[in-house]
């Protein structure tokens, strides 16, 4: 194996394990308020898996710090860096009430995170490359849920609009989603992915025109989210009410043992 | 002398298999899964093994974490035990209460003076990894049956054929499927 080039790394594993962390506390923000009672208990399901990958994640982190991956330690990367020292993507910090976004969503952001895994089975970083194997075996569901629910919604005309339009309304966050930050570069060259997150772009656009008549325009990830640039340091204008929803019940009183 | 074992869970009761040394260095072939037991020379592990047999998945009153195909390893050497588990999925929240209820079992035996468990990252578990006693008190105690790989799961009522109906259930690692027999609704536990 080559050197582990260390601090790349804990940048790349930062960005996945926010944006699963994040993810996976969206989803459970529609708990008891989905459409039916099947959803609310596949995004708790959903969410909760993306969950137990932040926290594969954030262990890796811990490792790498020399930190032993206690509970306390793990929350203390999940909900207590400053919004600076996050690296979560525009798609996962956006807040909507609106189930067609938020399912737009879920399908775009699981297709990803499925290559995005699929791209570490084989990683030179063997703790990483575990990790991706137990992931991966979990995601094949979540696609499933997803191809699932938007087949049924796409035999209704205004669902299919309604889709169409939460696509567009989307689109621009995508880019952030799938930009190789500055790290990705050594860590492909390292073995420790096989592609940058960037190689799914050709697959996904063509899947979004394919599937929802989508066009995605050619080179949208040339022109960057207006609120973050598709750069990982900055954080959306929806990420501070998030992280604040997210320590409700931390900042009541932080001395207390969960 | 360090005895390296592999006890395979999938085919028979594994609680059989804690007996003896002798009697866990024939494991059944075919299996799926085994479970790699070190001891010193001197060490008895049946003491060790059963207390890890008694714990209970949380989720399954009843049925031993071992049934389930959590255990995957266990090292005995002078009378400091290191065990490790394998989660279900990696966002079970149980996790760090089965660990302890592991240690605290383990460390009420005789001559052991310090145990660790740790959940490891690989291998991914998978519903192969249940004993044929696990998936038995699943079907009687629970009612809920079992997705191997792509077959079709049984009725644990009729043995009839089920159809999913949904892949998210009551719980993470559940689905919900029916049956096309009985018509009878049944929980299916899956990967």
């Amino acid at each position: 194996m080559t050197s582990v080039p260390t601090e790349a790394l804990r940048e790349f594993l930062l960005a996945f394990a926010d944006d699963e962390h994040l993810m996976g506390q969206q989803h459970t923000e529609w708990i008891g308020v989905a459409p039916f009672l099947e959803e609310d208990l596949a995004l708790a399901s959903i969410g909760q898996d993306e969950l137990g990958h932040a926290v594969m994640l954030y262990e890796l982190v811990c490792e790498l710090d020399g930190v032993e991956p206690t509970d306390e330690a793990i929350d203390a990367l999940a909900y207590g860096r400053g919004a600076n020292e996050y690296r979560s993507c525009r798609l996962v910090e956006f807040a909507t009430v609106d189930w067609a976004e938020a399912l737009a969503r879920h399908w775009i952001y699981d297709m990803v995170e499925g290559r995005r895994w699929s791209f570490l089975e084989g990683s030179s970083y063997q703790p990483l490359a575990d990790a991706a194997v137990r992931a991966s075996r979990e995601e094949s569901y979540h696609r499933r849920h997803a191809e699932a629910l938007i087949d049924g919604l796409l035999a209704d005309p205004t669902a299919q609009q309604r889709l169409a339009a939460a696509f567009a309304s989307l689109m621009p966050m995508i880019g952030g989603l799938c930009a190789s930050g500055p790290w990705e570069a050594e860590i492909v060259e390292a073995g420790i992915a096989s592609a940058p997150t960037a190689a799914i772009v050709p697959e996904l656009s063509r899947f979004i025109t394919e599937r929802f008549g989508v066009v995605l325009p050619g080179g949208f990830m040339d022109k960057p989210d207006p609120q973050t640039k598709n750069d990982r340091t900055q954080r959306s204008e929806d990420f501070a009410p998030l992280m604040a929803r997210m320590r409700e019940v931390l900042d009541i009183d932080l001395t207390a043992t969960w | 002398m360090i005895a390296s074992l592999h006890l395979d869970t999938s085919g028979r009761d594994p609680r059989n298999l804690s007996g003896s040394l002798r009697e866990l260095r024939s494991p059944l072939a075919g299996g799926v899964h085994s479970v790699r037991i070190q001891a010193d020379g001197g060490a008895d592990i049946a003491p060790v093994l059963e207390a890890v047999f008694s714990i209970d998945d949380p989720e399954y009153p009843g049925v031993s974490i071992v049934d389930l195909g959590l255990l995957e390893h266990v090292e005995v050497r002078n009378g400091i035990v290191g065990i490790g588990l394998i989660p279900t999925f990696s966002g079970c929240p149980a996790l760090a209460m089965i660990a302890d209820d592991v240690e605290a079992a383990v460390l009420a035996v005789d001559g052991i003076d310090e145990v660790s468990v740790s959940w490891l990252r690989s291998p991914a578990w998978s519903p192969e990894r249940l004993s044929v006693r696990g998936k038995e008190a699943l079907k009687i105690e629970f009612t809920v049956a079992v997705q191997i790989g792509t077959s079709t799961p049984e009725c644990p009522l009729c043995g009839g054929p089920t159809v999913e109906k949904s892949m998210f259930g009551p719980s993470r690692c559940r689905s919900v499927h029916r049956c096309e027999a009985c018509t009878e609704t049944v929980e299916v536990m899956r990967g």
